[in-house]
């Protein structure tokens, strides 16, 4: 049983790295860690009200759960269980103490730059990971339409000429 | 009319409408105000003048007319006029002023107050009933200091509306240069785009306003433009290329041939090899064909109602006789009960030569290594899985692989052609399904084709 650590922007594109994990591992049996990160609230209020399931699953679409639920199906035999974690941390050496949680290795990354998610809170891992992890593999990603852009704040976006 | 002026125009009409309705809004209810303040005051002056004049038994007439004078302070032009009247029988018991209509007495007769403007005048009228009898008095004034607030609010509201349709204007004109500049700009870029620099792409935008839209959709025509243009250059080339090797290799033999006498074992020998480059000529241009007819003959073709369980056996079966070494391995472990969801609506000769190309490229690829292919499908789709242990594809030429006769750089010792693949792409795509393919060298490659089920085939039909 092999860990394979997966950086993920909630997409169903992004889980096209998760068969590149089993194209490197044809015979191993493989557990898949989908990361994502996450930055802090800054109120207390939102910090203690804050869970990361609750946080993992709002980022979910419906897309996404039915790419999953193929994954599932497409590697049954070969895939132990896939699994969404969350970093909340705000620098390398957190993220290398999360990794220590993790106990994986290996992780496979996206080539050409980075994933993108609209949620301002999200973060991506892909450069923590690329620092951070032992042994990286690098995969195209093939997005079917543009990247979603970061949501302007309305007052700005109108004079964005 | 440029699209720059028209916008400031219809901007600075419609705020000028805006501001008039506004401003006469203000004027109205202003000059409402002054006049309402006015007779109100008129008003109070007529009750004071009536007790004053009236109850003068009780109050002495120079002493009231001190207090009005050094603290009350006298409106301009201010009058006061006292009518005895007979209220019962509503009868002036005097002649009334010849400039105030009867009517306004009849109103103070009815309501025993009235208000009237004639002119510059105020007039303000009340029932004043005494020991003596009873009374109207009638006050009147001009409102000098009313009409001179009017008067100045009226110049700056006039003042403002010009100020603000000049500000209206600048900004109008400014923001309408830098809402359509995004447009010049396309229209410059898009003009500097020909034939021979098709790589060119417009600049684009983050946003997700019109603009960027438009950019987009700009790029994404020209990326299909390029394609074909591409694609055009390569098919000729490559098409040209593999036809003229068999050709040469006839044309290079029969001449040798024919060069001096020779025994029958020789042109025997000879014609065998024709044979084969003419065999290996009628191959191509027969692929070449049914490229040509999936390319552009999808309304003619025969749609039938495929189980593809059966099909990947037929598949299987034809390739058990032609490929007698491969491994392909069926899973058909997740198939699910409802017939319907494991049945497509399409072209079964079609699907086979789809999936005998991928599953013949498997084998092929993987010097007929192991190959699986699974079989699952959801509610709306059925999938195709097909992997194998292959020398892989390069990741830098995964783009090009639906290319016609495009090989791969490390598959040039392998025979073929280079349209297996982009003829299977093209049925899955007239079958409104999709292709993925994910590869690594030396590690193998993963086909997945997605393709409607029936159920949704017939929804979208």
């Amino acid at each position: 049983m092999k860990r394979i650590l997966i950086p993920t922007d909630y997409t169903p594109e992004s889980l096209q790295l998760i068969e590149y994990a089993f194209l490197n591992f044809p015979d191993t049996r493989l557990d898949i860690v989908l990361l994502a990160g996450c930055k802090m609230f800054e109120s207390k209020w939102r910090i203690m009200h804050f869970t990361p399931q609750d946080f993992i699953y709002q980022q979910m679409n419906d897309e996404f759960i039915q790419e999953k639920r193929h994954m599932i199906l497409e590697h049954k035999g070969q895939l132990g269980q896939i699994q969404f974690e969350l970093f909340t941390g705000s620098n390398s050496f957190a993220f290398q103490n999360f990794l220590l949680t993790l106990d994986a290795d290996t992780a496979v990354l996206p080539d050409d730059g980075v994933l993108m998610n609209p949620d301002r809170k999200w973060f991506d891992t892909t450069s923590y990971l690329r620092k951070s992890v032992a042994n990286i593999i690098q995969a195209p990603v093939e997005r079917r339409n543009n990247q979603p852009a970061r949501q302007q704040t309305l007052f700005n976006s109108l004079f964005d000429l | 009319m440029r699209l720059r002026t028209k916008i400031t125009a219809v901007f600075v009409i419609l705020t000028s409408f805006f501001l008039t309705g506004i401003f006469i809004l203000i004027y109205y209810s202003s000059e409402q105000y002054t006049e309402s303040e006015f007779y109100l005051r008129l008003s109070q002056r007529a009750t004071i003048a009536a007790q004053a004049y009236l109850e003068e038994d009780e109050m002495n007439l120079d002493i009231y007319e001190d207090v009005r004078i050094k603290h009350l302070q006298t409106l301009p032009n201010e009058t006061e006029v006292i009518y005895p009247v007979n209220a019962k029988e509503k009868k002036l018991l005097s002649t009334p002023d010849s400039n105030l209509p009867y009517t306004f007495f009849e109103t103070i007769f009815q309501k025993e107050y009235a208000e009237l403007q004639l002119g510059e005048y105020f007039y303000t009228g009340l029932l004043y009933r005494d020991n003596e009898g009873d009374f109207i008095v009638v006050l009147s004034a001009r409102d000098l200091y009313g009409v001179g607030k009017l008067n100045n609010l009226r110049s700056i509201l006039i003042s403002a509306f010009f100020i603000s349709i000049i500000f209206i204007f600048i900004l109008g004109w400014y923001y309408a240069k830098q809402a359509l500049s995004p447009i010049a700009k396309i229209i410059n870029e898009v003009n500097s785009i020909s034939a021979e620099n098709l790589s060119l792409r417009l600049a684009t935008t983050t946003g997700k306003d019109e603009l960027a839209q438009l950019a987009i959709t700009f790029n994404n025509m020209l990326d299909r433009l390029q394609i074909s243009f591409d694609l055009q250059s390569n098919f000729i080339n490559n098409a040209s290329h593999e036809l003229r090797n068999p050709l040469a290799a006839i044309l290079g033999q029969t001449e040798i041939a024919l060069n001096k006498d020779r025994s029958d074992q020789d042109y025997r020998a000879t014609l065998k090899s024709v044979e084969r480059e003419a065999s290996r000529l009628d191959f191509l241009v027969n692929g070449l064909l049914k490229l040509a007819k999936a390319n552009f003959d999808s309304q003619g073709m025969i749609i039938g109602e495929i189980r593809v369980d059966e099909l990947v056996l037929d598949v299987k079966n034809t390739l058990d006789v032609s490929i007698p070494e491969n491994n392909i391995i069926l899973d058909f472990e997740d198939l699910p009960r409802q017939q319907d969801t494991i049945s497509l609506l399409g072209s079964e000769s079609l699907i086979s030569v789809a999936l005998g190309n991928i599953l013949e490229n498997a084998c092929k690829f993987s010097n007929n290594k192991e190959v699986k292919l699974k079989l699952f499908s959801d509610a709306q789709k059925i999938f195709l899985i097909i992997k194998d242990r292959g020398v892989g594809i390069p990741e830098n030429e995964l783009k090009k692989i639906y290319e016609p006769f495009f090989r791969a750089s490390n598959a040039r010792g392998i025979t073929g052609f280079g349209f297996g693949l982009p003829l299977a792409y093209r049925i899955i795509q007239m079958h409104g399904g999709e292709i993925q393919v994910f590869s690594k060298i030396d590690k193998g490659t993963v086909v997945k084709i997605m393709l409607p089920n029936k159920r949704t085939r017939k929804a979208k039909v």
